[in-house]
Formats: C-alpha cells, structure tokens, sequence
C-alpha cells in the first residue's frame, strides 16, 4: 500500500519536512502507522502526537489524524488505514496538531 | 434621522398605504453583548432594526433576553462607531496622548498589515501577539485558527481571561468536566453560593439561568449567598452570609470538617466509585502503585489485600484506616483528607472569613441534610441518585492568589456528599453530548485516563487541564506550557514581564499585536503597567467598534462588523461554554447579519481570514479550522482553495446537521433543537469514571514545574500545589498597616457588561437610576465611623500607593471590612462620550506581576487592601454620577 503522509501545524517542526512517502505490503492500522512515524522521527514525535500515561495510548486532546479526509479519533486508532480514493494514487494521511499551549 | 423619528406611529400608517413595498422581518440571531450568546430575534422594518427581543424557539433564552440584549440595537445605530480604517499620524504614543487618527481606505491599511505581517512570519512568527476580549472571545474562532496558521503561541483573552476564569475553569474541566458548574435548578432544593451570581446576572448561560433560577426559587428552593456583598444573587437569597474577601476556602474546608468528622454526612457509595478517596496514599503523599501495572492500589476488605483501583474484585475498597502497602503503611485518600480537615475547625474559620462558627456549622448541616445521601428518584423510567443540594463558585471566591483550592475547596462539598451531576445537584453544563438523533454529532464524552480520573470530552481550548500537560520551559510569552493548569497569563501585560522572559532567556519579544476589540489598557489591572506593555509593541492594529482607551495604541484601527453584522455558526459551542444545563432541550442556533455592515465597516473575522491567504497561509488556516472545527469528509476545507466566513459557516452545519441543513437553512430557521437524553444530563451514574478529592498529581506538577522555575530562578511557592485544598492567604490579608483596613473588591453589574456596554445609554440610563452602579458601596456603620457621609467623593488608595476615585454609597449590604465597585467602570476616552467619567476604574488598584499571580494557574489576584480617605474636591468632575441621586 502506498502512503502519502503530510504533516501541518506544529508537528511539522518536529518532522522537519512536510510530507512523507512510506510504502507497506499491507494497510497498516492508524496506530501501527503512527508507530512507525515515532520510529522514525523519534520520540519526541510520539509524546508530542500520544499521551503517555495510558495504555494503549490515547491521541492527545490537540492531535487531529485525517485518513483520506476523515477525521480519525482514538476509538479507530487500531483500524487499518483506508484505500485510497478512486481519484488518488495513494492514501493520504494529515497528521496536525494544534499548539499544546495557547490563551497566552 | 433616528432610529424613533423615522418609526413613530406614522410609519405604520404608511405601511397600510403601501403593504407591498413593505419589509417587516423578525430575523433569527444570537446575542453578544456578553459572552452568554442568548437567542435572538431582530424585528427589521424597512432595513431598520427597530427592536431585538429573545426568540422563544430557543432555548438559549426560550425568549428573554436580559437589559443588556434588548438595548443591542443602541450600539448597532451609535453615532460614536467607528466607519472607516484609521492611521495614527503621532508617532508618540501613551494614555491620553491623541494619535492624531488619519481616514485611510481598507487597500492601504491592510496593504500595511500584510507587508508587517510578511516581513515577521520571515523573522520570527512569534512575535506577533493575537490579543482577543472576553466577551467577543466565542465568536473570535478565525483568531486563533490565524495564530496556529502564522506560527505564534501567543494570543490571549485580555482582561476577563485572567480575572474570570483560570481557577473555575480548570476545576470544573476536572470534577466536573465542563467549563463552569451550576445546580441542577429543576430539582435543586439547596443552593449555597460562594461569590457567584449565576442565574441573577452573570454571563454564562444567562437569561437561560435566570429563568431557571427564578422558577426554582418559586417552587422553593433554599438560596444561602456566601459574598462580601448582598447584590444580585445574595439580595434574592433567603440568606446572606457576609464573608472576608477571598477566604471562602477556609468557610468551605470548616463546612467539609463538619460534614465529615462531625455530622458523618458521607456519601460513602460515591466517594468509592466516583472519586480517588479510595487509592491508597503513601507516606510521601503519592499514590501507592500496582509493581505490575503502575495503577493506583486500593485496599479491598473482602479479601483483605491490595488491589488495582479497576479490580473487578475490589468492590468493597477501604474509605479508611491504616493499610500495608509494597511495604508502606499507606491510608486511603479519604483518611488523609478526613485528617486534614481538621484542622479546619469552624472557630479557626470564624476567625479567617468573619462568619460566625455556628453559622459555618449551621450551613454545614442544612447543606448537608438537603443532599439526602442515599435517596433515589425516578426520571424518564430510570432510577438515579437524588441529590439535591448544590454549592458552586465563581469569579468571587476564585479570583485570588489561592485561585485553585479555593475552588477545590467549595466543590468538595459536592462530592463529600455525592451531589455531583446528579438530580438536584450540581452539575457541569453539559460535559456529555450524544449528538443530534439523525446525525450523531456533535459528540462527545468524559473518559477515563491517567489513573482512572476523569479527561473532558470536550474543552474550549486545545490543552486540557486533566491529566495536566507536561510542564515544559517556556516558548510563549505567557508561560502557559510551564504553568500546565493555567488558560490565559497576566505576564502578557505584567509590570514584571521584561524579568520573566529574561530568567527564561526567551530568545524574542513581542513586535506585533493584532487586536480584537479587547481594551487591555482597562480590562487587566493597572494601567501604567499595561501601557508599559503595549508601548513596547512596534505595531499594533486594532479591530474595533468605538474608538477607546486602549486605541491610544494603536498604528492603524480597522472598523469592525457588530454582532447584528456578522455570521457565526457556532455562538454557543461547545455546549459547556454556554448552554442551560439539566433537562430540556439541547439547542444550536446561529448568529447571521440582522443587517448587512453600513459605511467602511468590515467583520474582523472576514478580514482575517483574507489576511490569511493573501500571506500565502491558506492551506495553514484551513487546516487549523478542519482541525478546530472538527471539519471532515465532503465538508473538509479544501487546503488549496480559498473560502469567506459564509462558506465555512455552511459547511461547519452541513458536517453537524446534515446535507440538507446548511447556513441557509439556519438562516431560515435560526435554531435546531433535540431533546437531551437522561443519560446526558445526569450522566455521572452511567460512566465508569472518577475524579480527585486527593490532588495527587499536583505533587508531580509541582516538582516538574518547580524544577524548571528553579533553574531559571523564578520562586515557585509549592504551598499552593498541596493535593488537599488549603486556604492561603492573598498579599491583601497580610498587610498589616492599620491605616489600609478594608478590602476593595469588584463584581459584576446586572447592567453592564465589563467595559464594553458602558457607552450604550439605556444601559448608562438603568446605571445612573441604580445607586451603586457608579458608586463606590461602602458598609454605612464603617464610613460614619471615618466620617464620611453618602456620596462623598473618596480616595482608594492600595499599599503601593495606587488610588481611584469615586463617589461612596452607604450602605448595610456590604460587609463591614470590604468595599464593593461594579463593573469595569471610569472610561476617560472622549470618544466614549457616554461612559466618559463615570463610575470607578477599580482595576487600576491591582498589580499586576507575578507576585499577585497564582503560582498554579496564573490566575490574577483581584482583591487589594486599601485606605479610604475623603478627597479634597468634592467637585464637578463627578457630576455624572451625582445625576444617579435623581
Ligand atoms: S445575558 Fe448576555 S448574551 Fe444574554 S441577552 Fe444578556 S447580554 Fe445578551
């Protein structure tokens, strides 16, 4: 499966990039996505897009996952990510966080 | 011509002549004079709004509004509004100093704007500051949308944000899982109220409350006021109970003392279920944990052994007593709090807030006797706990260097007798939404996390205040990522800000604000260090109404929109903002142009979303508003395209209500109402979460936040992150010199709105008839013992040497040691014409700094211990108020 993944907001500072391509031999689950990106970028990305102190572990409340346009929340986390639309050569994932802190 | 001239009885003649011709709309909207958002309905005649009365579809309202409402339609037609952009030809900048306001068009000053914006996103996006007012601040979504999207974390809701709300708010998200508590006021028979008003004026959910309120007390529900003044809630009290400014937490700990070592008035069910009184507590304070699985350890009787809190085996957990644990002698949380409260005897009480200590234990027993502990009741076919007995909190008791426990400590009394989100107790507004039948949306719920304890389902913000953020060194201006239990930060305007960046050696300051019809300059605390602040500032761009204090400055002023103006989808979500809490009907109405905007006026939202895109930010913002709107699917905002208010306003109702219901239909309709399930309402019996009568984690936080202070050498007090409620003094009650022997201290006037409505003149007409709104309430056995007469002019004058003057009312309903001023009063801006001079600026007597900050949640201190002296004109610069003696 081919993957599209994009990144905005603040998370993109810790990527450093703004998107990523990544190919699986079969859809992997949000979570088992997110795991690999944690891999990737470190674990920072990981305490930045999860919260720790539960397990399994919870999107913070700031995290947003778009798979394909649709808004992913933490009961779908072990769901495996969708085939991509008709119109589209792969799936695309968004992964955005809004500031953790903001009101001043 | 005004508004009468042209639609006196005359008109309706003519309409006669003339049906056809004739418009007459009754126009479905939503109020924003305060924050509460009430339903409206805006009758036009001809393009004219000539009444605003409440739209009984609603039931934000069910058709009232309150004076504040029905006189919108005097700031919508105020000569005194701004009509065209203007540029500052000073360059000199200061209180009172005049700008010298240049007319330029929109193309110039946003051309201006955007070329500054352009060249800050480059150096540093973090310099510019996004500054929103309290009362605007539900309607100001692009705002923050356009921080996240520029790169900056630094935006605030001045004013109100720091005096209102960091300690009710982070208590209610945590016990309550909602923004703000109230009692259940259908089934409420004992409401016992620490400085709030909620349901006799204040602003969230208010005319709904009101009603509520008024018909619980017709069908006799017991009312006690605990507040230094007998105004709107304690004046329609069956009884005041005068206390010392911000002591209320020792009247509450004494009243939870009673409860519980004398009374034996316990919900013991609840304690074990709902809350952590049953985790085990080791000597050092903390949880004692599971080895295994990290979880918090109980102590089950049945079997006599250790437990994790969710054991299906732990039925029976210990309230008390003495436990092994990993080796420890540990005792569960109750023990420990039980133990604690002692020391919160009713005498020691009587001698911190002045209440008699009968009376504390009088209260304690009546409030305790109404929750019936162990009753039942049937609603809706289902058998639930009926509990109804109420205490709630607000701006009074919280507003205090002790902001947090104060608030634990009132609301502790609900959970001690298990009167929490429950029948006839009290509850959060609406912490539990199962969405529209045919939709399911919105859709949200409390759960379980860190520890079991209770996470909103929903928040106002992005970071939440349970389980608290990792407390981490700060990046923004107001140290809220250091301060994890805090909203919004006084340092965004402190005398002390310049000290604050250089421990933390932040690498930036504050080049650029954008301004949204906050007047900081009035609404923080003191002046002088407010314009400090803000003289600092390269660049500030005002969206505005009126031209005010704080437009003094500002470069460039951009003439905003009002509410009858403007389109917003979402006035009153999330429901825990602003939403009649209990049975009933779950409402969404919209706010749409009553009128469209008249001369140069834009809406600031439209301008800022422009802004936006002409930055190149368009895929940004759009994704910050898909992600704080929640927006996906057909309706996601498309990265790529470019999209006005309308627009999104039609797909935020398409994503919540269906195809079929988009902006035009709720243009039509105004409001789309559902009945709210049981298991909604009083949801606390139906999910499996707790919440903390133990503060543990605050052990933790201190530490984590109180290292990183340390290393930049801010002292961090840990008294004040104890996991039992304390109370704790103020700076106010250690000054110890005679002279300065009463406390000053604010509330919130029926008829105004902070600053903002005081330049509306039905409002000033209803202000200048009340004899307090203008005057400073003073008990009338205090001031004739300093000799001082009704409506003498007298100084307030702090310990730092601040003083405000102001004319005196005598009277018995304030307290003996306390003098009360309403409102954010005393405007001196001449383009105010209405409010120039009138009333009494209480806030420039509060410092501003961090010494006069709660070190927990940044909250600002807002009682001041002061002198009152007579003042040595008694003169014509007060005849504005001497027209109130009429
Ligand atoms: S309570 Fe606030 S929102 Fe409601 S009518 Fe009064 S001013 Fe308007």
């Amino acid at each position: 499966m081919n993957m599209r993944v994009l990144f905005m907001g603040v998370i993109a500072n810790f990527t450093g990039e703004r998107e990523l391509a990544l190919s699986f031999n079969s859809a992997p689950t949000v979570r088992g996505l997110l795991d690999e990106l944690e891999r990737h970028y470190g674990s920072e990305f990981g305490a930045r897009v999860f919260r720790t102190s539960s397990t399994p572990r919870l999107l913070q409340m700031y995290t947003r996952i778009f798979v394909n346009g649709n808004l992913v929340g933490n009961e779908d986390l072990d769901k495996p990510v969708s085939a991509a639309p008709a119109d589209k050569p792969s799936s695309e994932v968004l992964v955005y966080l809004l500031p953790a802190a903001c009101g001043g | 011509m005004n508004v009468h001239q042209k639609y006196g009885p005359q008109i309706w003649e003519d309409k006669k002549r003339d049906p056809k011709n004739w418009e007459d709309e009754w126009i479905p909207s939503a109020c924003t004079i305060c924050y509460g958002g009430c339903s409206i309905q805006a009758h036009r005649v001809n393009g004219t709004v000539i009444k605003i009365e409440g739209n009984p579809k609603s039931p934000i309202g069910s058709g009232r509004l309150c004076a504040k409402g029905i006189s919108g339609i005097m700031l919508l037609y105020d000569p005194n509004r701004l009509n065209t952009p203007l540029r500052r030809t000073n360059p000199n900048k200061g209180i009172n100093v005049d700008p010298g306001w240049k007319p330029i068009s929109w193309d110039e000053a946003l051309d201006e704007v955007v070329t500054r914006l352009k060249k800050l996103h480059v150096e540093d996006p973090r310099q510019l500051v996004l500054q929103v007012t309290t009362t605007l601040a539900p309607s100001s979504l692009v705002f923050f949308p356009f921080g996240w999207a520029f790169g900056t974390p630094n935006m605030w809701v001045a004013g109100g944000g720091v005096h209102c709300g960091n300690g009710a708010h982070a208590s209610g998200g945590i016990t309550h899982a909602s923004w703000s508590i109230v009692p259940d006021f259908k089934h409420c028979n004992y409401a016992l109220y620490f400085g709030a008003s909620k349901g006799h004026g204040a602003g969230h959910v208010g005319t709904p409350n009101i009603t509520l309120a008024a018909d619980a007390r017709e069908r006799g529900m017991h009312m006690v006021v605990v507040d230094p003044m007998c105004n709107f809630a304690a004046a329609k009290a069956d009884e005041w109970v005068p206390i010392r400014p911000g002591t209320d937490a020792a009247m509450a700990l004494a009243m939870a003392n009673c409860l519980v070592n004398e009374f034996r008035i316990v919900d013991t069910e609840y304690l074990r279920t709902k809350t952590n009184a049953v985790y085990l507590i080791r000597p050092d304070g903390t949880y004692a944990r599971d080895p295994r699985s990290g979880k918090p350890l109980v102590w089950d009787d049945n079997s006599g052994a250790t437990k994790p809190y969710d054991d299906p085996g732990a039925k029976h957990a210990a309230l008390e007593g003495m436990y092994q644990a990993n080796g420890e002698s540990c005792q569960p949380a109750f023990a420990r709090l039980k133990e604690h409260l002692k020391k919160y005897t009713p005498k020691r009480a009587e001698e911190i807030t002045g209440v008699p200590a009968e009376t504390i234990r009088r209260v304690a027993r009546e409030f305790g006797e109404a929750a019936r502990v162990g009753s039942t009741i049937v609603i809706d076919g289902v058998t639930l706990p009926y509990r109804p007995a109420s205490a709630i909190f607000f701006r009074g008791a919280q507003g205090h260097k002790n902001s947090m426990h104060n608030c634990f400590a009132v609301d502790l009394l609900n959970h001690i007798v298990g009167c929490a989100d429950v029948v006839g107790g009290t509850l959060g507004f609406n912490p539990v939404c199962y969405g529209h039948p045919e939709t399911g949306r919105p859709h949200y719920v409390p759960r379980a996390d860190r520890d079991g304890l209770m996470a909103t389902g929903v928040w106002m913000l992005p970071h939440v205040p349970y389980p608290p953020a990792e407390p981490r060194r700060p990046d923004s201006l107001g140290f809220i990522e250091l301060f994890a239990l805090s909203h919004v930060s006084p340092i965004m305007a402190s005398s002390d800000q310049e000290q604050c960046w250089q421990k933390f050696k932040l690498p930036y300051r504050p080049k650029m604000m954008i301004n949204y019809g906050a007047n900081s300059i009035m609404s923080v605390g003191n002046k002088d260090a407010v314009a400090a602040s803000l003289k600092t500032y390269d660049f500030i761009v005002s969206f505005d109404i009126f031209l005010n204090e704080f437009s003094d400055f500002a470069d460039i002023i951009l003439p905003d929109a009002c509410y009858l103006e403007v389109v917003d989808p979402r006035p009153n979500f999330p429901f825990i903002f602003n939403h009649p809490a209990g049975e009933g009907e779950w409402g969404w109405p919209i706010r749409q142009p009553v009128v469209q905007p008249t001369h140069d006026r834009r809406s600031a939202r439209d301008v800022m979303l422009q802004l936006a895109y002409r930055l190149g930010l368009g895929a940004e913002i759009n994704m910050a508003l898909n992600s704080y709107y929640g927006l996906d699917g057909p309706e996601m905002l498309d990265p790529s395209k470019v999209y006005t208010m309308e627009e999104i306003a039609d797909r935020d109702l398409k994503h919540n209500f269906g195809p079929e219901r988009g902006l035009a239909w709720f243009k039509e309709h105004g409001v789309i109402t559902w009945p709210k399930r049981v298991d909604e309402v009083y949801w606390r019996p139906f999910l499996d979460v707790r919440i903390p009568i133990y503060h543990e984690y605050l052990i933790d936080l201190v530490q984590r936040t109180g290292s990183i202070c340390r290393e930049a050498g801010l002292r961090l007090d840990p008294s004040y992150y104890g996991p039992c409620p304390e109370w704790l003094p103020c700076p106010s009650h250690e000054v110890t010199d005679p002279d300065f022997d009463l406390f000053a201290f604010y509330y919130r006037d029926a008829v105004q709105c902070n600053g903002f409505t005081m330049e509306n003149p039905w409002l000033d007409e209803a202000a200048r008839i009340d004899p307090y709104s203008y005057r400073i309430a003073i008990n009338a056995d205090t001031a004739r013992r300093k000799g001082l007469a009704d409506n003498d002019v007298v100084w307030l004058q702090t310990v730092t040497g601040r003083r405000v003057a102001g004319r005196i009312k005598l009277t018995q309903a304030v307290h003996p040691e306390a003098v009360g001023i309403a409102a954010c009063a005393g405007h001196w801006s001449k383009h105010q014409p209405i409010a120039q001079g009138k009333g009494v600026f209480f806030n420039d007597l509060l410092e501003v700094d961090f010494e006069h900050t709660s070190p927990v949640n940044l909250n600002l201190d807002l009682c001041t211990k002061v002198k009152v002296t007579r003042h040595e004109d008694q003169g014509e610069q007060y005849t504005a108020v001497v027209i109130g003696q009429a």
